[in-house]
């Protein structure tokens, strides 16, 4: 027997179910959103170390050529000034009989 | 209407509503899906872009860093090399300063040099008055020098008999290195022929040539 109130009461609790349903298909969007905010910080934080590793190797890569650089510059630079030294000594004394030579050969105008 | 039909009509309402709801629950959590990927995606691809235009800086700076390191490192290698030519140079014009002192050492060989150094400035200036500045200690030298100079009557180009006076007040810086200054008309023209003027002279006019000579041997560049 369905009497008119038991019908009334039925329809209800149907209602309250379906509002119950979609409130918590609400609730599960707002948590998914919030979700969408902490799984992209996740992926931006992997994305922010992948380039900082990239970034510390290259650095590494070019302070050790650099060094390497600098190393070489002044083994060059040595090597060159002891080059420049030894021919200096070679060529000193022939250098200095030559200008002493200048200084002291006196233009003497005779032939005028 | 009897009660099953009224039963099946209730029935057929309740599951409606059932129905009705779960479509609409689907339809937000499928809406919601999209949003989570739109939501995550664009706030992974602003801060990506971000990440990407910060580090790209990052990299520039090791590289420019890095040069400009280098360049004053180069820097400070050719001035070590520029420094040691001075030095080289240096050397040499000390050298040859040596040299002189020692050459004034031989009195007879200094005192032809002094003759010469006097008739050239003689000439040069071309005056009938002149007068003569040297070393203190080179006085008696300069003196008979400059009589050996003027000896058979030096002529000026106009004919006039040159006639030279030694200072015997003033004379050259102690540290001079010997050599005379001959001036005329008051001091106003002045022929320096004192050893250090003639050295810079020799020095200056030949410094192409020396240069050549002490740097640029090509077996230094290798």
């Amino acid at each position: 027997m369905t009497s008119g109130p038991e019908t009334i009461k039925l329809l209800l609790k149907a209602e309250e179910e379906a509002s119950s349903v979609v409130e918590q298909a609400r609730k599960d969007r707002e948590s998914r959103l919030k979700q969408a905010t902490q799984e992209a910080q996740k992926e931006i934080n992997a994305y922010r170390q992948e380039k900082e590793r990239e970034y510390q190797e290259e650095l590494n890569k070019h302070s050790g050529l650099s060094e390497e650089n600098t190393k070489r510059l002044h083994r060059e630079t040595e090597q060159f000034r002891e080059r420049m030294r030894k021919n200096f000594e070679s060529k000193k004394d022939e250098v200095v009989q030559f200008l002493k030579e200048l200084v002291l050969k006196v233009e003497s105008f005779e032939s005028e | 209407m009897n009660d099953s039909q009224v039963r099946q009509q209730v029935q057929q309402m309740v599951s409606f509503i059932r129905q009705e709801a779960e479509e609409k629950a689907n339809e937000i959590r499928v809406k919601a899906e999209e949003e989570f990927n739109a939501r995550k995606l664009s706030a992974v691809e602003a801060a990506k872009t971000q990440i990407r235009s910060e580090y790209e800086k990052k990299f520039k700076q090791i590289e420019s860093k890095l040069k400009v390191a280098y360049s004053t490192q180069l820097n400070a290698s050719r001035l070590e090399i520029l420094k040691q030519r001075e030095d080289i140079l240096r050397e040499i014009y000390e050298g040859v300063e040596r040299e002189l002192s020692k050459a004034r050492g031989d009195k007879e060989s200094y005192k032809k040099l002094l003759e010469k150094l006097l008739k050239q400035s003689f000439l040069t200036l071309d005056d009938a008055d002149v007068s003569i500045t040297s070393n203190e200690e080179d006085l008696s030298l300069v003196e008979s020098a400059t009589k050996k100079a003027l000896e058979g009557g030096l002529k000026t180009s106009g004919g006039q008999q040159v006639k030279a006076e030694i200072d015997r007040e003033s004379f050259l810086p102690k540290t001079s290195i010997g050599g005379v200054i001959v001036s005329s008309h008051g001091g106003k023209i002045v022929c320096n022929n004192t050893l250090e003027a003639r050295l810079e002279t020799a020095y200056q006019q030949n410094l192409p040539q020396l240069r050549d000579l002490l740097f640029g041997d090509s077996e230094l560049w290798k």
